[in-house]
């Protein structure tokens, strides 16, 4: 599961997350069509098989119908994303990120405090 | 043996003969016929050289059948008359040889040029085709490592294009490969376009991957590798060379007749201004499949 996801892979397992992990493959292309993207049929198929293959989702028989359940969640997609990120860009040196977050008011200093205490509640 | 390599000896004479029957009629037939059907006549020739003329004996059928009759025969003419003599002379009976007595004299004959040419035979064979598979699968290999999958909406849109005008059922896999320099389909069962590394027009890449496709609905692999079992069996045998050259031939003429046929006026245009472009520019383009290269030309690293 350390394995990489493309884009378009990554906006399919978007589509499957939304509806709450688990989706049949007509959902996907309708969801597809609203955001106008023009994939076809065997593209999607490819796509599909590519993540089942990475072991990010499996697919379930419902009749005649193929269901597509993801086997990641978005959270643990992210917290890996974020690792590597941090790793990568930052050396693991999550100050240095925090730092660049507030220096260049991604994170504003509101923000910060709103987290801090909402952590300082959690650990109570 | 002795039969085993009678057989395979008046296969190898058939299998030219009628090699060489259909090639001589090739000038006749060659405005008649459909590419296609140039290609797949082939096929009768491989299996008139692969296998024997009465469909329900196998080979190994007649082998046992036949060298069991061989030896006996020549073993009772003998026998019996001593034997008779025996019972009729003592009371003591002579013990009739037994069939496994005689095969145990047979299997003793020492240098029988038959057994010899047997082995000779067998060890090529046996040499040549494990050589082929294993030439194969190193150069599988080597290409897995190297591949990097594409994700790239447009080109796989292309791509499933394609299979759509062919009516091509199954996944089709597709990536680039810093290892090699021309395009190439590789797989039997899991077909996988792979594309040398730089950028190619929708048009170039519509070819490709047509040109590749066909190959894969012709089940051009396993075909190639009939004819390579045939080459292989029959080793000694200089025409099954030519067998395998014109099959190759034939392969990719029935492969861009289906190009035509499936393309609309307008893009058949385009995809002569393609090939004109491709010999313009002395592109480096040749189609292969993982078996021609094996076979025209050893990979680099070998």
């Amino acid at each position: 599961m350390a394995q990489q996801i493309s884009e378009s892979e990554l906006v399919l397992m978007k589509i499957i997350w939304k509806n709450g992990g688990a989706t049949l493959y007509s959902f996907i292309m309708e969801e597809l069509e609203k955001d106008k993207n023009e994939w076809k049929n065997n593209t999607v198929l490819t796509l599909l098989s590519r993540l089942g293959e990475k072991k990010f989702l499996k697919v379930k028989k419902i009749g005649r119908k193929n269901e597509y359940v993801a086997m990641v969640t978005e959270g643990e997609y992210q917290t890996l994303q974020t690792q590597s990120f941090l790793d990568k860009v930052y050396g693991g040196n999550v100050k240095n990120l925090v730092s660049t977050l507030l220096r260049q008011d991604i994170l504003s200093a509101d923000e910060l405090k709103e987290i801090e205490i909402f952590w300082r509640k959690e650990n109570e | 043996m002795n039969e085993f390599m009678k057989v395979l000896l008046s296969l190898s004479v058939s299998g030219t003969l009628l090699l060489l029957l259909i090639l001589g009629l090739k000038p006749l037939y060659k405005t008649k016929f459909s590419k296609r059907w140039q290609y797949y006549i082939w096929i009768i020739v491989a299996l008139r050289f692969l296998l024997p003329f009465t469909p329900h004996t196998t080979i190994v059928g007649s082998l046992f059948e036949k060298s069991d009759t061989t030896v006996i025969t020549s073993e009772i003419p003998t026998n019996p008359n001593i034997s008779v003599l025996a019972n009729t002379n003592n009371n003591e009976t002579e013990p009739i040889p037994t069939s496994r007595d005689i095969t145990a004299v047979a299997m003793r004959e020492p240098f029988n040029i038959y057994v010899c040419l047997f082995f000779i035979w067998s060890t090529l064979a046996l040499v040549l085709f494990v050589r082929k598979i294993t030439i194969y699968q190193s150069f599988i290999q080597y290409i897995k490592t190297g591949n990097a999958e594409i994700s790239d909406i447009k080109l796989l849109n292309l791509l499933s294009d394609c299979e759509e005008k062919l009516s091509i059922k199954t996944r089709v896999e597709l990536s680039y490969n810093p290892l090699i320099s021309s395009p190439m389909m590789i797989g039997f069962f899991r077909p996988r376009i792979v594309l040398p590394v730089g950028n190619m027009e929708d048009k170039e890449l519509s070819y490709i991957f047509v040109h590749e496709l066909i190959h894969y609905k012709q089940r051009d692999m396993f075909y190639k590798w009939l004819i390579q079992i045939v080459v292989c069996a029959h080793w000694f045998n200089p025409f099954v060379y030519l067998l395998e050259k014109e099959v190759n031939k034939s392969c990719e003429l029935s492969c861009d007749e289906k190009i035509i046929s499936v393309l609309d006026d307008k893009t058949k245009r385009e995809y002569g201004d393609t090939l004109i472009s491709f010999m313009r520019s002395n592109n480096l383009y040749k189609s292969s499949l993982a078996s021609v290269t094996l076979v025209e030309e050893e990979p680099a690293f070998m």
